[in-house]
């Protein structure tokens, strides 16, 4: 830890001295030996709003919440951070400047759930707090404060009680305070030190001569393409996943036993079942035959005197047989006794008389008649009519 | 304000190219992937449909095996014979000279086949000729037949001014189940 000499910058901590060289001052850089210098205290001036201060210059500008973070919340805010301009201005050319700051909201972003920071820099005589506030890894307040420095005997005690107010306002979120802030006594002992390991990832910059710090072009690049991977990443992920789960919930639908069981799925199956359906629904004309044929039974022998020989009832043909209109769907030969009449005017007789009986609509079959010894035999057609 | 390098502008274009091809990139593989996704949803989807058709239509299935017979369980006329019970609807034929008059196929009004066979009867090679001792019996007898479902009717004689009333069945036929 050679390189980071002894610090000449006393305003620093008391017993284990940081080995950082932080400065609060541009008469701290007069002899200056470094390459690098974290600035803390008076010579910084961070916000949330865009305010300019006089003797202030813009240094950075960053989100309140990280970058992966800042991809998912509308709007997270911004931190602004302005170095005083004399120190700007006059600052050596080859010195790179980082602000303390910047670590304590790396810090503040990691941490889960409220956590407050107390960050700053404290000098034998009075200590500059700067109070973060974060929610879930976003910064949401910041304020300063002043308190005794360092030697004072009431040091710890104030600190404390702001530390118990500050509480009192988010119960329950973690207090920690940092470098290079002096330590607090025992009764603070539950408060958690930040040391010097956050600030080994600063990002140190060349400040211009000029007011307007020219600096962040290199790492707008690189964050910009880093935001094209994440987006690249993140929409194959998620596309990815959609994918695989379209995947898994066919596995889960094929692997259903009914699909087995029915030997896999296809429209045929549905098809022939469907068939199956109407064939056990439709209307059964062999009922309609069965029936028919016994009204027409006794309805016949209600008659006197007819007899039946033979009565022949053929299925009604369905609608899509073509209906062959010749032959008929009823075919009875009966007898009666020979009457006076003629075989002619006797069949119409009898018939009229069936006809009434049954519903029928009969007639004689070509050649339909014949004398069979004291009979008279008569061979009738018909039709069923719906 | 020397330091806005052309060369830091330069990386900041690239990158900012780089970083487009890539969201570019990102949402074409997104889209692929979402059409596949899509095709396959699809696919599971109709997947389910039929299921559910398929589930609709059980009871049409159990209904089906309990009206017809399997042909398999149906080995020789012997079968049939008990299949067809004449006596329980209160008739008689003359069942030990019952033959096969002709098998086929049921097919349905598209013309698709329903997985039935049909099984046509005579008796001597000719009609299935069934006897009552009276008329209203054989005419009740020839009812309960035709409400059989897993038989078939094709037409009905009756045969009058004989000692012992009888019909002749033409086109006697029985449904069997092919599965």
């Amino acid at each position: 830890m050679s390189i980071f000499n002894k610090i000449k910058i006393k305003k620093t901590s008391s017993d284990k001295s940081s080995s950082l060289p932080f400065i609060s001052s541009l008469a701290e850089l007069t002899d200056f030996k470094k390459k690098r210098a974290i600035l803390v205290g008076n010579s910084v001036f961070v916000s949330m709003r865009n305010v300019k201060m006089d003797g202030f210059a813009n240094f950075k500008t960053r989100s309140a919440t990280s970058l992966i973070n800042g991809l998912f919340i509308k709007e997270p805010g911004k931190v602004f951070f302005s170095v005083n301009s004399e120190l700007v201005r006059g600052a050596p050319k080859n010195i790179h400047f980082a602000i303390a700051a910047d670590a304590y909201l790396d810090w503040g972003f990691k941490t889960k759930g409220s956590a407050i920071l107390l960050g700053g820099v404290s000098s034998e005589t009075e200590t500059n707090l700067q109070v973060f506030f974060f929610e879930d890894g976003i910064l949401v307040n910041l304020e300063e404060r002043s308190i005794q420095g360092y030697l004072s005997p009431h040091y710890s005690e104030t600190a404390a009680t702001l530390i118990d107010k500050l509480l009192e306002n988010s119960p329950g979120a973690t207090v920690a305070y940092a470098a290079p802030l002096a330590r607090f006594n025992d009764s603070l002992k539950d408060i958690e030190y930040v040391d010097d390991r956050i600030f080994r990832y600063l990002k140190y910059i060349d400040i211009n001569v000029n007011e307007k710090v020219q600096s962040t072009n290199i790492k707008v690049p690189v964050g910009i393409a880093l935001l094209g991977v994440l987006i690249y990443t993140l929409a194959l992920g998620k596309g990815w996943s959609i994918y695989q789960n379209s995947i898994s919930d066919y596995d889960e639908s094929i692997k259903d036993p009914i699909v087995k069981l029915a030997g896999g799925v296809g429209g045929s199956l549905i098809d022939k079942i469907e068939q199956q359906r109407f064939f056990m629904l439709q209307s059964r004309n062999q009922i309609v035959l069965a029936e028919k044929t016994s009204s027409l039974v006794n309805a016949i022998s209600k008659i006197r005197e007819v007899r039946i020989t033979d009565m022949s009832v053929q299925i009604p043909a369905s609608p899509d047989t073509p209906i062959v209109q010749e032959k008929p769907d009823i075919k009875m030969v009966i007898s009666v006794p020979k009457s006076e009449k003629s075989a002619l005017d006797q069949g119409k007789e009898i018939l009229e008389v069936i006809s009434a009986n049954t519903g029928l609509n009969l007639r004689m079959a070509r050649q339909g008649w014949k004398d069979v010894e004291k009979r008279r035999v008569y061979i009738l057609e018909g039709f069923f009519h719906g | 304000m020397g330091k806005i390098g052309s060369e830091n502008f330069i990386r900041l274009i690239l990158a900012i190219i780089f970083a487009s091809l890539l969201i570019v990139g990102g949402m074409k593989s997104f889209k692929v992937l979402e059409k596949k996704t899509n095709a396959q949803v699809a696919v599971t989807e109709s997947i389910n449909r039929w299921k559910q058709s398929y589930k609709a239509l059980q009871g049409v299935i159990v209904e089906w095996d309990k009206t017809y017979v399997k042909s398999a369980s149906v080995r020789d006329i012997r079968a049939i014979i008990s299949l067809i019970d004449i006596r329980s609807m209160g008739l008689s034929a003359d069942m030990d000279n019952l033959v096969l008059t002709s098998a086929s196929q049921v097919k349905s009004a598209t013309n698709i086949d329903i997985g039935l066979s049909k099984i046509c009867l005579g008796i001597n090679s000719e009609n299935f000729i069934i006897k009552a001792s009276t008329y209203p019996e054989l005419l009740k007898g020839i009812e309960n037949l035709a409400h059989r479902k897993d038989i078939y009717l094709g037409n009905v004689s009756i045969q009058g001014e004989l000692a012992s009333p009888q019909a002749k069945i033409g086109d006697f036929c029985v449904f069997l189940r092919n599965e």
